[in-house]
């Protein structure tokens, strides 16, 4: 009995001594939801963070975020700053996107992965994304329809239009060879002619008509931004990585009368695959796109009924495929000289002894002389819910 | 004669084969007990003999007319001869004279004492030294109606009631065989309580029958008023807040354990009847799991195994989550749970554990009070506390949704007593959620694990079979597997799960 009674003393003081270290009640929190990362003057980094805005009644109206903005030697400083300006907690794990701008992640990325990757707080699978000018200057751009930037980012980036990458990802692809980081390229567009006919400045920014869109990727060479693929080419590296989701390839067709137009397909499902060819001293690539999808759009007077025509629709989309792939691909090698398709961790995978031996500390060199030969399979599926377009009279078709 | 501070039945007396000096001896025994009834009588002007017997619960019409008639009406010269001897009229009487089909000749004057208080009646004879003690038992019963606690959608509607002959009679009716044995004891010093261990010979484990008939004997007690006076004397752990037997009205759960092996007691005065060994998964058994389809079945014991986790945990994992892991809760959810606090004044644990009491006090209110004062509680509760509480904002709405749910799954146990266990834990799991986090909550759920694993019902682990693991009884545990899949003899089956139960000879009294 006595020995029970100490126990339970025991007990209870334990619960009485712990000091409640790291608790924190959910009225004196405030959410980050995004941050943005800039290079200022004198070397020193720009934090700005939205900072959600609770209220009870967030329908009536107004901003659901603030934004804080503060210079600091690093990034933990200008944290460290903002947090002085706020009442409440700051809370770092709910921040889903990091933008950062173009003269910080040209100046090198590595801070920024160090810091984010020590700090317990940060999410891994948090989107890193870099922009062409301030990074600051998106977020003060009001959502249009989440509650707040952040989850628009997200939700885009989500929808896999163009290639992306996660803090995680983008550590490591710093640190494998044989692939080079991307970013996500944001920019703000205007979302209507007004937009551009008034004046810019933050408080029309507010107003929903500037939006965020995604525009392209961004192009690493180890740390550093060396520049910017379109969105078409970002696309062309989400095939690369199997990652399509529902894509849609346009291609002009022409010929006599009958068969010149255009054609959109939607890419079902789509596997690429690359394997490296080691021959003497020489390394090729071959790459294969299988691709299923449906037929979209189809302006030219080809019947859809024949499977002769839908053999013909069939090879040029995938002439397509292959001359974007191929025009993607030349770019990388010829102007970026960055490897971020990874042909050089597929060699890895592949030839692992040649790759340590020869290939592994000069593949910056070799990349750009290494031949790439794409081949391209497309298939139709399905042609929609009608066959032969309605507008033209039955002889028009070309059977 | 009954001394003073010694409260149990001791008699010097002796049958003297006077009747009216053992009328006496009676009479000076039931001195002051005003409901029992004399009757003294002369056959034929002949014998003197009367009856005793206690008012209220005995048939006073069998009484009537199946012994004082056919004593009153019998031959003239029926006791005439002068040479009867003892044993001629003790045959006269037993063979000729009472219609009766229970009743026997007792000399013990102990023993027709407590024949009178069960409701017998007693004849003495001039010239017996023994005492003709005839069956009259008749007193008022309730109906068998339908067990409240047990309810069920499909399967019969009986249940037990107080009276302990019609709880046998209840059970022997499912079971139709020799093997189905009851054995009588009696506990309770003053209240004399008639006991009946029944179990099915040939499937029970010897072992498990004489250590429950060792428990029994065992008990020091003055009165049993409920079932619950007896699992509290002969459980394992008396200490632990699980309940370790199986407490159902239900004649039919009875026989389907018996069936099982296991061993069921029945108590007079009580429609409760114990069944032990009690293991957990058991006790989140209902009846009807075996009467309806077994994939309904199975899935509504996926059920409440939800229900268990989410009785015992839901709030502290509330208390935890926003006061410790906000990363943990998605972001839009937590928006709104964070947009919701944000008038409250209090920290989530004081939010959570005034609720919580609230919701526990408001149950116990309703279950206490009559019916139509308990809509009144209810109406007040939902009000007040439902609406009121969160519009006031003094608490938040998803708490009151927490508290809600923990409160609709702590419904969900079919074994009110477990339910309580579950009830009683969830607060301490709350204080370890406020203190230590999802880590309190951890080490909590560790705790109780431990104890649920070391404790034993009568030698059967109580986690059995999923500590220790016996592939074939699970069967019979998170799912209920069809009866064409379940071994044929699933009797046979259930006792090797069970296997050699480790019985636990508890040294000391039961007290």
């Amino acid at each position: 009995m006595r020995k029970q009674v100490i126990l339970l003393f025991t007990v209870i003081a334990m619960f009485g001594m712990t000091g409640c270290w790291s608790r924190v009640e959910l009225n004196d929190v405030a959410i980050v939801t995004a941050t943005a990362l800039d290079l200022a003057d004198r070397n020193k980094i720009q934090v700005s963070i939205q900072v959600l805005r609770i209220n009870m009644n967030n329908a009536s109206g107004g901003n659901a975020t603030v934004l804080f903005s503060e210079e600091g030697e690093s990034i933990l400083d200008a944290y460290r700053i903002i947090q002085k300006k706020i009442p409440r907690h700051l809370n770092f794990a709910h921040n889903r996107v990091i933008i950062v701008g173009d003269k910080l992640a040209r100046s090198g990325m590595s801070d920024v992965i160090e810091f984010f990757s020590r700090y317990r707080d940060a999410r891994g699978n948090s989107y890193l994304l870099a922009t062409k000018g301030k990074a600051a200057d998106l977020l003060k751009i009001g959502p249009s329809f989440e509650k707040f930037t952040a989850e628009e980012i997200r939700e885009e980036q989500k929808a896999k239009v163009i290639d992306n990458v996660s803090l995680r990802e983008f550590a490591y692809r710093l640190l494998e060879g044989g692939i080079e980081p991307i970013a996500s390229q944001i920019q703000s567009v205007p979302s209507s002619d007004k937009a551009l006919t008034s004046s810019n400045n933050d408080k029309k920014k507010q107003n929903n008509e500037w939006s965020l869109a995604l525009v392209g990727v961004g192009v690493f060479r180890k740390d550093h931004l060396i520049g910017w693929m379109n969105a078409e080419e970002a696309e062309c590296l989400l095939w690369f990585r199997n990652k399509v989701k529902g894509s849609v390839i346009t291609t002009m067709l022409t010929g006599d009368k009958r068969e010149s137009g255009k054609l959109s397909v939607q890419i079902m499902k789509s596997k690429t695959t690359i394997k490296p060819k080691l021959q003497e001293e020489k390394v090729s690539f071959d790459v294969r796109v299988e691709m299923i999808g449906d037929l979209y759009e189809n302006t030219t007077k080809l019947s859809t009924n024949s499977l002769k025509n839908l053999e013909t629709i069939q090879l040029a989309v995938e002439a397509e495929i292959q001359s974007r792939i191929k025009s993607t691909v030349k770019k990388l090698q010829l102007k970026y000289k960055s490897d971020i398709v990874g042909f050089g961790r597929m060699l890895h995978r592949e030839h692992k002894k040649e790759w340590n031996e020869r290939f592994e500390k000069r593949w910056e060199q070799e990349f750009p002389h290494v031949k790439v030969n794409v081949t391209a399979h497309f298939k139709i599926i399905g042609t929609g819910r009608i066959n032969d377009s309605l507008t033209w009279e039955e002889r028009d078709f070309k059977k | 004669m009954v001394q003073r501070g010694q409260l149990e039945h001791h008699f010097d007396y002796i049958l003297s084969g006077n009747a009216t000096e053992d009328l006496m001896n009676f009479k000076t025994i039931f001195n002051h007990c005003i409901d029992i009834k004399y009757r003294e009588f002369y056959i034929n002007d002949v014998k003197k003999g009367s009856l005793i017997f206690l008012n209220g619960m005995v048939n006073t019409k069998t009484i009537d007319l199946d012994i004082m008639k056919q004593l009153m009406d019998c031959e003239e010269n029926l006791f005439k001869e002068p040479e009867l001897l003892a044993e001629d009229i003790k045959n006269i009487v037993h063979n000729k004279l009472i219609y009766s089909s229970q009743m026997c000749w007792v000399e013990l004057f102990q023993e027709i004492v407590e024949h009178i208080l069960s409701g017998n009646v007693a004849l003495l004879l001039d010239g017996l030294k023994e005492v003709l003690v005839i069956s009259a038992k008749d007193w008022d019963k309730r109906a068998i109606d339908e067990p409240a606690t047990e309810a069920v959608i499909r399967g019969p509607r009986e249940g037990f009631q107080e009276t302990l002959s019609t709880n046998i009679s209840l059970i022997r009716r499912r079971l139709k065989t020799s093997l189905l044995k009851m054995e009588e004891m009696k506990v309770g010093k003053l209240s004399n309580t008639e006991i009946v261990i029944t179990y099915l010979e040939g499937i029970v484990n010897e072992n498990l029958i004489l250590e429950v008939k060792n428990r029994l004997e065992r008990i020091e007690i003055d009165a049993v008023l409920e079932s619950g006076y007896i699992e509290e004397l002969i459980e394992d752990h008396s200490f632990s807040l699980f309940p370790q037997v199986l407490i159902t009205e239900r004649p039919d759960r009875v026989v389907g354990n018996l069936l099982e092996g296991k061993v069921g007691i029945i108590i007079d005065n009580t429609p409760f009847v114990i069944i032990v060994p009690g293991t957990f998964f058991q006790l989140l058994q209902s009846p009807e799991d075996y009467y309806q389809r077994y994939f309904v079945a199975s899935s509504i014991r996926f059920l409440r195994l939800l229900s268990v986790v989410l009785s015992l945990l839901l709030p502290s994992l509330y208390i935890a989550l926003t006061t410790y892991h906000q990363e943990m809760i998605p972001t839009m959810l937590l928006i709104s749970i964070a947009a919701a606090r944000e008038t409250v004044p209090f920290p989530a644990f004081v939010e959570a554990f005034v609720m919580e009491v609230a919701f526990e006090s408001l149950r116990e209110a309703g279950v206490r009070l009559p019916r139509p004062v308990g809509q009144a509680v209810s109406i007040v509760g939902g009000l007040v506390i439902g609406q009121a509480a969160v519009e006031a904002g003094i608490v938040s709405s998803p708490l009151v949704i927490v508290v809600s749910m923990t409160g609709i799954a702590s419904f969900i146990f079919p074994s009110f007593q477990l339910g309580l266990a579950f009830r009683f834990l969830r607060f301490p799991m709350m204080i370890a959620a406020a203190t230590f986090g999802l880590y309190g909550i951890l080490m909590m759920v560790l705790l109780l694990l431990m104890h649920m694993l070391s404790i034993r019902s009568f030698g059967v682990p109580y986690l059995t079979p999923l500590a220790p693991l016996r592939i074939s009884g699970l069967k019979d545990v998170l799912v209920r597997v069809s009866w064409l899949k379940q071994s044929s003899n699933k009797s046979e089956k259930n006792k090797q799960q069970m296997g050699k139960p480790f019985i636990r000879h508890r040294q000391g009294k039961y007290k």
